[in-house]
């Protein structure tokens, strides 16, 4: 009995506190106009993704051989390529593609760096020396090489970059988590938490994870952008989604045979992979900055 | 100092070891079978099998990766390639010094050039220039640096022909690669040098030089930077790293006979040895970078140095 | 007056302008030194004493800092209209700053006898070596050993730390001294030695200093005059003596209330009530107003003037205390 009202005591003064958090630092990325830009163009390749269907002229593997290799008209604006499919829808189908490798990526390597972060900041000791030893030789190898072993020896596929991807960005994710935890760990309401013989699990999940809130919401924003790169990688070398799916780094590399005389096969698919990148690490640097209390001028 | 460095020498076994025990458990798991890849669909199941027991495929994993690691620690002996049958070493030979060429020429474009572009952004904090050079490099981190050399070739070597497309002849040829790579670099470089600068400038002891009567640009470029620099010599090693990675992909778009070439090649090939021979090499190369760095580190802070020197005036240092 | 005096500021204005609006941070302040004087710069956390001494060697950041008007005169001239060769020329040779933080004021990468020798060579036309060996003195002056000369910041205690700050300021013999809040940082043991350190100095030195404290005691043991801030404006201004036994402006009684004696029995401590107000939305006219137990209604109306009570001594109040 007495445990609930000591926690929801907690807990109101932390909701206070975390409400005008949040508030200030949205009015804060209000204010930031590249984060504002970046914001609209990420919503509008979310809303091409989702209505890829309806926006797209042409199917993404309607293919016309005797229109093959045209370049940016009033029918095919992006032009067509080796097979004659058009280009602009392909980009456009390809936005559900991108956006989901990154996206599940993230999704796999915040998930997992969650645990093994919340693990060892939690324990300490010699559980967190132990786990982060090993992070450390994951980190020493170089993340795209990483991603092309761990793709190569699961196979190509897009299931398998994510996985790739996913475990490339674990450690990361894991160490950042850690530094919260460990900075958390000893603070007030933990303490007080702790005074009243709360459990481990419900320390880590009720009180530390929620403010570890925003440096993961800015990691998992750059990190999409990161894992978008990195999965076109894989797909430039055969490793990520496999043809006819119009995969931006796929397309790339379907068109880079023939950029001697037809520039447009890969242009526009990178300038794709560009766009949403830079918009979604504009983003990225807006919260970073806005939810960043030092910030505050 | 001393210490120190025997330390992070030590650190490296355990470091190696483990890349090896990684990307070796990741190439078991590959499906398919190793004998099929290495003798041909048309073999016969009973010279698969006998080939497997040569190999010592039959015997449990960890022997198996025993054996392997004491052939690389002792003999540098990665195995034979499937599809060449020549000794991996012999390949990686032949290609490393390349990849390790068109890095180095890229780290140096890198910090050469991304390190002052920080600077001054930073200096010039929410000036026009700072604005336009910190667009300018957020642009820069969110291009792939593959495709960034498709666009150097289609511009450069195709259109305006003044450089080589792909292969590598001479000198001339590392000018697009290593460009490509830097490109990305540059801006990544640019963005962490900036602000770990403006870190540095908001702290109470560039007051402090400023009220000595230093000149502003003293400030910077020695009180400040020297502090700054602590976390560049970081950065240079995290990129020395990311450009290795993405040397992997570009190397591919350039037609280098490099490392990242012969990677690519091999993943087609299902050459596993080779595939487990080259990540292995790389990550060797990359750790021992990140050592490198390490001990660069001791080198510029005191606080780390003196931390492994004597005890001498550690008496003070607590209060 | 046949002699320049040291220092004279007059009708400093200095906002910050940040995200959230304008921030007040000194708002007319006056005040002037004479040579070899110590002046008392009294105040709350907040009430822009370190805005100030910062605006007589124009170090603050600026943005978001604005110095909007007024003048710093040292020895007749206008600080604020020097340029940066001659205002080096001042830094830290004629005048010099003691900061508060002694763990982040020295920079970690430079050995304290680097720190103290750079100062000395800018201004002193001494050859590097020449240099550190006036160092070393300094140091020895402050009370360290000449051997620690090549440690590094990290191997100083935070008093020793303080004592290299000061070695640093006092190197070339300045002949302003501002110190602010010099032992705020410091444990209670070491700051007695400090403080001491520092008023020798002085004395040895013919350095004319001011002293930025919220401790009404560090300011009877060691100034001449005394200003009571508050909210960026000077409440009251005088000699020790005027302000600490005539008291008359009701904030500067408020702080004397609110401190422990022990020579008087007093049941209960007197705190002020409320809070100092926000410098971005500063209440109109006088800006104790709302916590000044004799506001009157036209304390809220006007802005208020300081009215001089002779011999130097004035307050700026219209309803002060006899």
């Amino acid at each position: 009995m007495s445990e609930n009202i000591f926690e929801s005591l907690i807990d109101t003064t932390k909701m206070q506190k975390k409400r005008s958090l949040w508030f200030n630092a949205w009015m804060r990325l209000k204010r930031n106009k590249r984060a504002m830009v970046g914001m609209v163009i990420v919503l509008f390749f979310i809303l091409i993704a989702v209505f890829a269907p309806l926006i797209a002229p042409y199917h993404f593997d309607d293919q016309e051989l005797d229109r093959a290799f045209q370049f940016p008209s009033k029918e095919h604006i992006m032009g067509t390529d080796n097979l004659g499919r058009d280009i602009f829808s392909r980009i456009i189908y390809g936005s559900r593609i991108s956006l989901r490798l990154g996206i599940i990526s993230v999704a796999i390597s915040t998930g997992a760096g969650i645990v093994i972060g919340a693990i060892s900041g939690f324990y300490g000791g010699k559980v967190d020396n132990v786990i982060m030893r090993v992070m450390d030789i994951f980190q020493s190898i170089p993340a795209m090489l990483l991603a092309i072993t761990i793709a190569a020896s699961l196979g190509p596929g897009m299931g398998n970059a994510m996985i790739a991807i996913g475990i490339t960005r674990t450690p990361g994710t894991a160490r950042l988590i850690r530094g919260m935890i460990l900075s958390i760990r000893e603070m007030e309401y933990v303490e007080a938490a702790r005074a009243i013989t709360a459990s481990d699990f419900r320390i880590i999940f009720r009180h530390i994870l929620p403010n570890t809130l925003s440096p993961i919401l800015v990691n998992v924003t750059l990190g999409v952008a990161g894992a978008i790169i990195t999965a076109a990688g894989l797909s430039f070398i055969g490793l990520g989604a496999q043809p006819p799916l119009p995969e931006w780094g796929a397309m790339i590399a379907g068109g880079r045979n023939y950029i001697q005389r037809y520039w447009h096969l890969v242009t526009f698919p990178g300038i794709a992979i560009m766009l949403v990148v830079t918009s979604l690490n504009l983003v990225g640097d807006g919260l970073r900055d806005a939810l960043d209390p030092r910030m505050s001028r | 100092m001393i210490r120190y460095v025997t330390k992070r020498l030590l650190w490296m076994v355990p470091v190696l070891l483990g890349v090896t025990l990684i990307v070796f458990t990741l190439i078991h798991i590959a499906p398919g079978d190793p004998a099929e890849a290495a003798l041909g669909f048309e073999t016969s199941d009973e010279i698969k099998a006998e080939w497997r027991e040569e190999q010592g495929l039959n015997d449990p994993f960890l022997i198996q990766f025993g054996r392997y690691a004491y052939r690389v620690f002792t003999q540098l002996d990665f195995g034979t390639s499937y599809s060449t049958r020549r000794p991996i070493i012999d390949e990686i030979k032949a290609r490393f010094p390349t990849t390790v060429k068109v890095c180095l020429v890229a780290v140096t474009l890198t910090n050469l050039i991304g390190v002052p572009i920080g600077i001054i952004s930073a200096v010039k904090q929410y000036s026009f220039t700072d604005n336009l050079l910190m667009v300018l490099a957020l642009i820069g981190v969110s291009m792939p640096s593959f495709w960034v050399g498709l666009m150097f070739s289609i511009i450069f070597a195709l259109h305006l022909r003044w450089l080589p497309a792909s292969g590598l002849y001479g000198p001339k040829y590392y000018i697009l690669p290593s460009t490509a790579l830097a490109l990305v670099g540059i801006a990544m470089s640019a963005r962490m040098t900036r602000s770990s600068v403006l870190d540095v400038i908001r702290q109470d002891y560039i007051t402090t030089a400023r009220a000595k009567g230093v000149a502003e640009y003293k400030v910077i470029m020695k009180h400040a930077l020297r502090n700054a620099l602590i976390p560049i010599i970081t950065q240079i090693g995290l990129s020395l790293s990311i450009l290795i990675g993405g040397a992997m992909v570009t190397e591919v778009v350039f037609a280098i006979p490099g490392m990242g070439t012969y990677l690519v090649q091999s993943i087609r090939a299902l050459d596993y040895p080779a595939i487990l021979g080259t990540s292995i090499v790389i990550a060797f190369f990359s750790s021992a970078i990140l050592l490198l760095v390490d001990l660069l580190y001791a080198l510029v802070d005191p606080r780390i140095r003196s931390q492994f020197k004597g005890k001498k005036h550690l008496r003070g240092s607590k209060a | 007056m046949s002699e320049e005096k040291t220092l004279s500021i007059s009708d400093l204005v200095v906002e910050y302008h940040t995200d959230h609006g304008v921030v007040h941070a000194v708002n007319g302040v006056s005040l002037g030194l004479e040579a070899r004087e110590t002046l008392g710069l009294v105040g709350e956390t907040g009430a822009g004493k370190t805005t100030i001494a910062m605006s007589i060697l124009k170090i603050l950041p600026t943005p978001p800092a604005k110095i909007v008007s007024g003048e710093v005169k040292f020895e007749g001239q206008d600080i604020m209209k020097m340029d940066s060769h001659d205002l080096r020329k001042v830094r830290g040779n004629k005048i010099s700053m003691i900061f508060q933080d002694p763990m982040t004021a020295l920079n970690p990468v430079f050995t304290i006898g680097e720190q103290i020798a750079e100062g000395i060579h800018l201004h002193q036309n001494l050859k590097k070596g020449d240099a550190e060996i006036k160092a070393m003195e300094m140091l020895e002056m402050v009370g360290i050993r000449r051997e620690r000369f090549t440690d590094y910041p990290h191997q100083f205690s935070g008093g020793m730390k303080q004592r290299a700050i000061i070695a640093i300021a006092l190197a070339c013999n300045p002949k302003l001294l501002l110190a602010d809040e010099p032992t705020t940082a410091l444990d209670v043991t070491i700051q007695a030695q400090v403080l001491d350190l520092i008023g020798e100095l002085k004395e040895r030195l013919n350095t004319a200093m001011i002293l930025i404290t919220h401790d009404l005691g560090v300011v009877a043991k060691s100034c001449d005059k005394v200003a009571i801030i508050y909210a960026g404006q000077i409440f009251e201004y005088g000699t020790k003596f005027q302000v600490y036994a005539e008291t008359r402006h009701p904030y500067t009684q408020g702080l004397f209330d609110s401190l422990p004696s022990i020579n008087k029995e007093v049941p209960r401590l007197k705190p002020i009530p409320g809070l100092m107000p926000n410098p971005m939305d500063l209440p109109a006219g006088c800006p104790f107003h709302p916590r000044c137990p004799r506001a009157m209604a036209e304390c809220s109306e006007r802005a208020i003037n300081p009215t001089d009570l002779g011999d130097g001594h004035w307050v700026r109040c219209i309803n002060p205390i006899n």
